[in-house]
């Protein structure tokens, strides 16, 4: 594409005049599962049974139940295709990450995510806002998508006004926060026997006498001898947030307006934040949004679409926002004691006064981070039938902005502790006193934390005509997109020129077929452009008339679709991987005898790439669609991906010898191939209304080819396994005693003894070394089987409704330091890995004896730290009434009213004991929380 | 529509672009290589970027990438031999070779195939010379000096190579990315060796270096290839050749293995012409050396043991020196750059434990030049004289009459009781303190007797200290990658070996005797018969490389070129020295006081104490190294001569065959 084809179609354009049109938008509400609408990008939303893309939806019945802070986190569990995978994290972030299809490529799966169509940041979107999230899956839905589209693409819609009519609503929701799998850590006296235990173990000496041992147990010397339970000083056991959200929606005859304000404050877990007189150091969320959707007829022909949201958002956090979980899974209960006798926080030699999470927690202030986020577009059709019947003509413009503003208000302070000294007459002594770190004045630092925008404009001409059987939707459009970062020369442009066109036959057979030509400023010249066909094709086959006889089907249509769409990642994020670059630097060779010559250097980057295209994904989906029994909806879908030209760095293929780091290739294959069932079954016996249905994913992918390094055993060879695979060693036990180590396989890792992990000589060489790892259980990213059940029932006005969420194939690495991996570099020990460490007298155990010192040979990744990371969650769980329409009548003013208790992640079925399958790090547990909920209608 | 891109653009004060110029990347600092050889200055630069990339022969800093051998992580070659014993515990030296878990999997090494930079060196310099042609403004006597230069690079990195893996991948071009395959397997050791000598072959023929680089123009050039190094390099590189491990009648590993079949670790078979082709390289080089001048041994000023000290230091050491022929410079060098060499801790750390064995010691002869034997010296009594001698005179507390009885060069290389610590620069005069070697001195302290740190075998290291003398002057650390005195030796042995000149061999080898004031090798050595007795000779010269070419990277590969799995077998040893001190009975004791810091007393009417005077009279035990002990010592599978190439490459089939026994 030329820029003189542009300025003609930009002319054109500009030419177009005001003329006439009024369409009513569909909205997904209480809609039948046929008439969905399902819009891929075309300016026009189509219906379920015209559609031939393979889209599921979550519908705005069931986007809001699970009182989340963002959309994000509210339909976890739901969409078929959609892999969503929740991650624990302060309130303010806490995100799902999303995979459409699970993994697919080696350069990354994450999908595209859009609001309104474009491209955004969905984190700050509240659930309130939203009528209908779909998931974008196969070549047909994300074909006008361009380079952005390969993964997969999640539709954020947002609630539109209606004609004619005025309707105010008020949401307050009162959330009660509970922490799941809240991590338990020994006593002190336990940890002291444990420390001498792993000394002992390692062959060193008892750091703690019997003495002090009982000492730590009476808690009779608090400050040389203390006994803390970090956990239950910093955090206290529930919090609260409360979300209130007041919409307006209606219009007048040509005028549609939905508005609306959502607040939400989010309390946290600090057990103690009001210490000081003059602020709180609680862990603190507090957003508003505004929305603004207007929708003006400003002619019978023209209109006009604004939408604006404006977020403003506020977090505090103790401290130099300190990780303070991460401080918790880390100091032991006897480090020292909260506060010495002197009244300075804990601190000594081994524990730095800053590891402290209670003094984080109360003594460092805060630190404040502000987001200003604005989304808005503004969009413009207009009819032209004048010109021609069935055209007409929209232009769009966008632009987002957001920022992130850091303010430090951290201080530092004195912290110190009394070092025990020698025990004489049955007591101890003191033998010095430590003190370190300093107090400080609040900081006064503000700074910009990271910004970004983002500049959208597309325009085009649509036309749509019928003539007898045959319908007619085709649409020619350019759009043009900029994404500037916090950073320099870092800002991307994309374009796409794209001609759709969607074809009907007698409302049976559907034919769409989308043309698409992008342009990406990250790709090298000569590879900027692409194209990218789409073909895709629906058969309803129920409207046949051999079908009309079967009454129990009252929908069912057949879709395929086959497409290639090209992707511009970057191979390693280098902007310039197809010119080698020469770096100049000022350091020097020293000719000179004084070492001064004002030489330069010159030295070279990687290899270019020659012979540059781009990722491809070849996209093949076919799927069926049905209602049946008046009330059963289906969807069936297989697919297959064929991606290849993925960028790998071919250090694999190249040998050193050439002299530089080889170049990036676009020699990469993955194939990824799955199913998705979708079930969803609505009866209503006599006053009960009935639902039930529930989704289930498989996905797949292999390695074909990677330019791995040609390895010396089978079992290293990574092609043709899957993505993110899981490698470790197998563990066979625990050496019982020196005569089984004797006879056993060299370990190389490290000198083994009794009690530590025994392996599989996987490779037959004779020794036990990195060359034994292999492949063990799934990938850590992503399940391969992922699935969802639904149930609800309503009986005058009461109902209930549940989610069960769960998933398959998928694995995690018990790495978690003091959890799992206790006592190494001075952390501390949960109980259960205290409970379940190998002893002489408990050979028999779950995992190998303790070691105060890295032990290399117990913590590599290997099938003792490997878990099946299966579950089955209860996502959300309502009870709710609906106020009958008599009793509201009477109020004149209420139209509809809603009281609601829910529970969110209350429980979990799953095979770890300590952890959450989802979350089992360091960081903060998942939370449960039961939620109080009043909405009325205006 | 134009209006409102306009206004929505309007946020941006870069000029909206439309069509494919707003694809474009965003003008950054970007250089290509037109940039690079459109420019001169450029090209100079990026021929000095080349030259950082030599191999320089001390560890000096701490770091995991690539050169490798130039971290103490690693260490040096010299601590595989039987004159130095590395005793850092974390060192790839230790940890690996030591232990004699090394193997192809392991990854690194002491010189790693793929670790040392040798192959971005020599694509770099081939760039240069593909494409120096299209240089503006730059004469062409100018560009053809450039490219000798980026071939001796070629050949010296390559040698590097060539020492430690046998034959060669040979590179002629630079590689672009879009070969259809990259078949590059190893070369024989002939064709590598052709190869290498190819290179500086023409570089002596054209005519394009200076021979030397003299006065101002040594300042500024001082570390460039001459002419004169690209000769002894190839003096050095055909010595390699011709020595037994790759020229010999049978393999060095029995013949069978695959890369000896291939010729690819050794010639096949004897060719005693190697060693005539040697022999002639240096007398061509010695030829130019007498027609050109600029290049001689550092002659002492005066007969006595301070100016022959001073003469090999300042032969070795100093950047003026008229003895270094080939020279290499850490780039980044700073004095204040605390991972430098000598500059951690004054060397005083045990990452730099380079201590010298008892059995290096001993190569040191009288300073007569006769050969020093432990049993006779103990038998004459001489023990307490073996380093040092001089008087202790009534009310002086220091030794007087100081005489250093042995070769110069051990004091210039070790750092030996009893010796005065303080070295002055510009002349040989060592003053102050005395190095405390003894168990319990103020210098060795416990060091000895556990056997661990920078004096664990007794000694320590002094080559490229002279003292803390490089700590405490500027003075650059340039390491010799060939000197003048090593050039002389091996021609001494290639008249030996080619063509049994024992008369012109001594004389090579007398020469550099001469300059530190040692007699004549054969007469110093009348029971040897070095007039006709080869063998004896030969040793005689290997003994002779080793104490003049200290932690020069010439020991080890002698040890590997004659393939002398005997000394590798040697356990070798340390020295404890204890401090005798008379008892209150008068008797003399074995006591483990320091002396200065110790019971040194200043004041002069307390000069009947025993503390008072300067130890003398010490008690010597030899004791067989146990830290660090070699797999080695124990049998020495001849594997070790040369380097693994890492599996993965050997794995990789672009004709890479594995060195016997790896």
């Amino acid at each position: 594409m030329k820029q003189n084809k542009i300025l003609v179609l930009s002319l054109l354009m500009c030419l177009t005049v005001p003329a006439v049109a009024q369409q009513d938008d569909k909205t997904q509400t209480d809609g039948k599962y046929i008439d969905q609408t399902i819009d891929v990008g075309a300016d026009k939303t189509f219906t379920r049974g015209e559609s031939t893309a393979s889209v599921s939806v979550i519908t705005v019945n069931s986007t809001d139940k699970r009182s989340a802070r963002n959309i994000g986190n509210s339909i976890i569990g739901q969409g078929s295709g959609l892999i969503s995978l929740q991650n624990a994290g302060n309130y303010a972030a806490a995100n799902p990450t999303f995979y459409v299809r699970g993994l697919q490529s080696l350069s990354g799966s994450t999908p595209l995510i859009l609001v309104d169509g474009i491209e955004r940041d969905i984190n700050n979107v509240t659930p309130e806002e939203v009528e209908s999230v779909t998931i974008l899956k196969d070549a047909a839905a994300v074909a006008l998508y361009g380079y952005k589209g390969a993964n997969g693409a999640i539709l954020v819609t947002t609630k539109r006004g209606k004609y004619n009519t005025k309707s105010a609503k008020i949401t307050l929701d009162h959330v009660f926060n509970f922490m799941a799998n809240k991590p338990k850590f020994v006593d002190a006296a336990t940890y002291g026997s444990a420390v001498n235990e792993a000394r002992a173990n390692d062959g060193l000496s008892a750091r703690y006498s019997d003495d002090e041992i009982a000492a730590f147990k009476s808690g009779q010397y608090p400050y040389l001898y203390p006994n803390v339970n970090w956990v239950d000083q910093t955090f206290r056991d529930n919090a609260v947030t409360n979300k209130l959200n007041i919409e307006f929606t209606g219009g007048g005859q040509k005028f549609r307006y939905f508005t609306m304000i959502n607040l939400i404050s989010d309390n946290g877990f600090i057990a103690n934040p009001g210490k000081n007189d003059t602020y709180s150091t609680q862990n603190k969320y507090v957003k508003a949004n505004l929305r603004s959707n207007l929708d003006i007829d400003l002619t019978p022909s023209t209109k006009l679409k604004v939408n604006l949201l404006g977020v403003l958002n506020e977090v505090s956090r103790p401290g130099d926002s300190a990780d303070l979980w991460n401080l918790a899974y880390s100091l032991p209960s006897a480090a020292y004691p909260i506060k010495d006798e002197s009244g300075n926080w804990g601190g000594n030699a081994t524990w730095n006064g800053t590891t402290n999470p209670v003094a984080q927690s109360i003594g460092a202030a805060y630190t404040k981070n502000n987001t200003r986020s604005l989304f808005s577009d503004i969009t413009l059709n207009q009819n032209l039938s004048s010109v021609l019947d069935g055209l007409s003509g929209q232009i769009r413009v966008s632009y987002d902005n957001t920022s992130n503003i850091i303010e430090n208000h951290s201080k530092t302070y004195v912290y110190g502790s009394a070092t025990p000294g020698a025990w004489a007459n049955g007591a101890p002594t003191v033998a010095s006193n430590y003190t370190g770190g300093s107090d400080s004045e609040m900081g006064t630092d503000a700074s910009t934390n990271s910004f970004s925008r983002r500049f959208h404009f597309d325009g085009g001409f649509d036309y749509q005509h019928a003539f007898g059987k045959h319908s007619v939707y085709s649409q020619l459009k350019w759009d043009y997109e900029s994404q500037d970062q916090y950073a320099v020369n870092s800002t991307i442009y994309r374009q796409n020129f794209s001609w759709w066109t969607h074809y009907g036959y007698n409302n049976r057979y559907y034919v769409d077929l989308a043309l698409v030509e992008s342009a990406s400023s990250r790709l090298a010249p000569g590879s900027k452009w692409a194209s990218s066909p789409t073909l895709s094709a629906g058969w309803v086959i129920s409207k046949e008339n051999f079908m009309k006889d079967v009454k129990w089907v009252d929908f069912l249509k057949l879709r395929a679709s086959a497409g290639i769409i090209n992707a511009d990642y970057l191979p390693n994020d280098s902007w310039t991987y197809y010119i080698q670059q020469y770096t100049i630097s000022g350091t020097t060779y020293p000719f000179n005898s004084g070492y001064g010559s004002s030489f330069g250097m010159t030295t070279l980057t990687r290899l270019a790439t020659e012979n540059y295209t781009h990722e491809k994904a070849y996209k093949y989906n076919v799927g069926l669609d049905a209602t049946l029994f008046s009330g059963l909806d289906v969807t069936l879908e297989g697919y297959y991906q064929h991606r290849n030209n993925i960028w790998v760095e071919a250090s694999g293929k190249y040998t050193d010898v050439i002299g530089v780091d080889a170049p990036y290739e676009n020699a990469g294959v993955v194939n990824s191939w799955g199913f998705e069932t979708s079930l969803d079954y609505n009866k209503k016996f006599g006053e009960v209304t009935f639902n039930l249905g529930g989704e289930f994913n498989l996905n797949r992918n292999k390695i074909k080819e990677q330019l791995e390094e040609p390895r010396l055993y089978d079992n290293l060879v990574q092609t043709g396994r899957s993505l993110s695979q899981t490698y470790g060693l197998k563990a066979i036990g625990f050496f019982k005693d020196q005569n089984d180590i004797d006879n056993s396989p060299t370990q190389t890792f490290s000198t083994v003894k009794p009690g530590d992990i025994k392996y599989e000589d996987v490779n037959g060489d004779g020794t036990i070394d990195a060359n034994d790892k292999t492949a063990i259980g799934y990938s850590t990213a992503a399940p391969q089987l992922y699935f969802s059940i639904h149930l609800g029932a309503e009986w005058r006005g009461l109902g209930i409704d549940a989610m069960f969420q769960g998933v398959g194939k998928y694995s995690a690495i018990l790495n978690t330091k003091s959890m799992y991996w206790p006592l190494i570099n001075n952390t501390t020990i949960s109980q259960y890995s205290y409970d379940n460490r190998w002893t002489a007298d408990n050979t028999d155990a779950k995992f190998p004896r303790l070691s105060s010192v890295s032990n290399a040979n117990n913590y590599q990744t290997n099938t003792v730290w490997l878990a099946d990371r299966s579950f089955l969650k209860l996502r959300n769980l309502e009870v709710y009434y609906n106020f009958p329409e008599k009793l509201l009548k009477s109020t004149k003013m209420v139209n509809a009213a809603k009281i609601y208790l829910r529970g969110v992640d209350l429980f979990s079925l799953d095979h770890l004991a300590v952890s959450d399958p989802e979350s089992y790090g360091a960081t903060n547990p998942l939370n449960r929380s039961v939620v109080a909920g009043l909405s009325v209608t205006f | 529509m134009a209006t409102i891109t306009a206004i929505g653009a309007g946020s941006c004060t870069d000029e909206l672009a439309v069509g494919n110029a707003f694809l474009d990347k965003a003008a950054g600092a970007s250089v290509t290589e037109d940039t690079v050889f459109n420019n001169p200055e450029y090209t100079r630069q990026f021929l000095a970027a080349i030259y950082s990339l030599q191999y320089y022969g001390l560890p000096y800093q701490s770091s995991s990438s690539a050169p490798l051998t130039s971290s103490y992580w690693t260490g040096k070659f010299d601590a595989l031999s039987d004159c130095y014993q590395l005793h850092f515990p974390n060192s790839g030296i230790y940890k690996q070779y030591y232990s004699g878990t090394f193997n192809a999997n392991t990854g690194g090494g002491i010189y790693g195939y793929l670790t040392e930079n040798v192959w971005v060196l020599v694509r770099r310099a081939y760039l240069l010379l593909e494409n120096i042609d299209k240089v503006p403004n730059m004469e062409d006597s100018e560009k053809a000096r450039l490219c000798d230069e980026a071939r001796c690079l070629i050949a010296s990195s390559y040698f590097n190579m060539f020492r430690n893996y046998g034959g060669l991948p040979i590179i002629t071009k630079t590689f672009t990315g879009t070969e259809s395959s990259y078949n590059v397997p190893r070369a024989s050791v002939e064709k590598t060796v052709n190869f290498m000598v190819g290179l500086l072959d023409k570089t002596i023929k054209d005519g394009n270096l200076p021979w030397g680089y003299t006065g101002t123009d040594a300042q500024t050039n001082t570390g460039r290839w001459t002419k004169a190094g690209a000769m002894a390099l190839k003096c050095k590189i055909l010595q390699f050749a011709a020595s037994p491990l790759f020229n010999d009648t049978k393999g060095y590993y029995g013949g069978t293995t695959q890369a000896e079949r291939d010729s690819l670790v050794w010639y096949g078979g004897y060719r005693a012409e190697l060693w005539t082709q040697c022999k002639q390289a240096c007398a061509d080089f010695f030829a130019q050396l007498s027609a050109n001048g600029v290049y001689a041994l550092t002659q002492p000023t005066a007969k006595t043991q301070e100016a022959y000290r001073y003469a090999y230091r300042f032969g070795y050491i100093n950047e003026a020196s008229t003895e270094i022929l080939h020279s290499v410079r850490v780039s980044t060098s700073t004095r204040d750059s605390k991972y430098q060499w000598a500059y951690l801790n004054y060397g005083r750390n045990e990452r730099y434990s380079y201590t010298p064995t008892q059995e290096y010691v001993e190569m040191f002869p009288w300073s007569d030049g006769s050969p020093f034997d432990w049993s006779a010296a103990q038998k004459a009594g001489k023990l307490d004289n073996m380093f040092i001698k001089g008087d202790t005179v009534v009310g002086t507390q220091d030794l007087q009459h100081r005489v250093l009885t042995r070769d110069p060069r051990l004091y210039e290389t070790i750092r030996i009781n009893g010796v005065p610590q303080s070295i002055d620069w510009n002349s040989g005069v060592a003053s102050g303190n005395i190095y405390e070697n003894w168990v319990g001195g103020s210098d060795a302290g416990t060091q000895p007797g556990t056997e661990t740190g920078y004096f664990a075998t007794g000694y320590a290291n002094n080559k490229y200290y002279a003292g803390d003398i490089f700590y405490t002057t500027l003075h650059y650390p340039q390491w010799d990658a060939i000197r003048l005195s090593d050039i002389y030796l091996t021609y001494a042995e290639a008249l030996l070996q080619a063509g049994n000149d024992f008369t012109g061999a001594l004389t090579y080898v007398d020469a550099v005797r001469a300059r530190v004031g040692l007699g004549g090798l054969a007469a110093c050595n009348p029971g040897e018969n070095l007039t006709s007795n080869k063998a004896n000779l030969l040793e005689e010269i290997l003994r002779e490389r080793a104490c003049e070419l200290g932690l020069e990277d010439s020991r080890y590969f002698d040890l590997v070129r004659y393939k002398r799995s005997d000394r590798f077998e040697t356990n070798t040893h340390g020295l404890r020295v204890y401090r005798l001190k008379k008892d209150t009975n008068g008797k003399w004791a074995r006591v483990t006081d320091k002396w200065w810091n110790g019971d040194k007393k200043t004041d002069k009417a307390n000069k009947a104490a025993a503390g008072f005077y300067e130890p003398t009279h010490f008690d010597f035990e030899k004791f067989e190294l146990t830290s660090g002990a070699r797999v080695q010592w124990n049998g020495f599978d001849a594997k070790w001569y040369l380097q693994p190439f890492p599996q993965s490459e050997v794995n990789k089939n672009y004709g890479l065959v594995q060195n016997p026994g790896w």
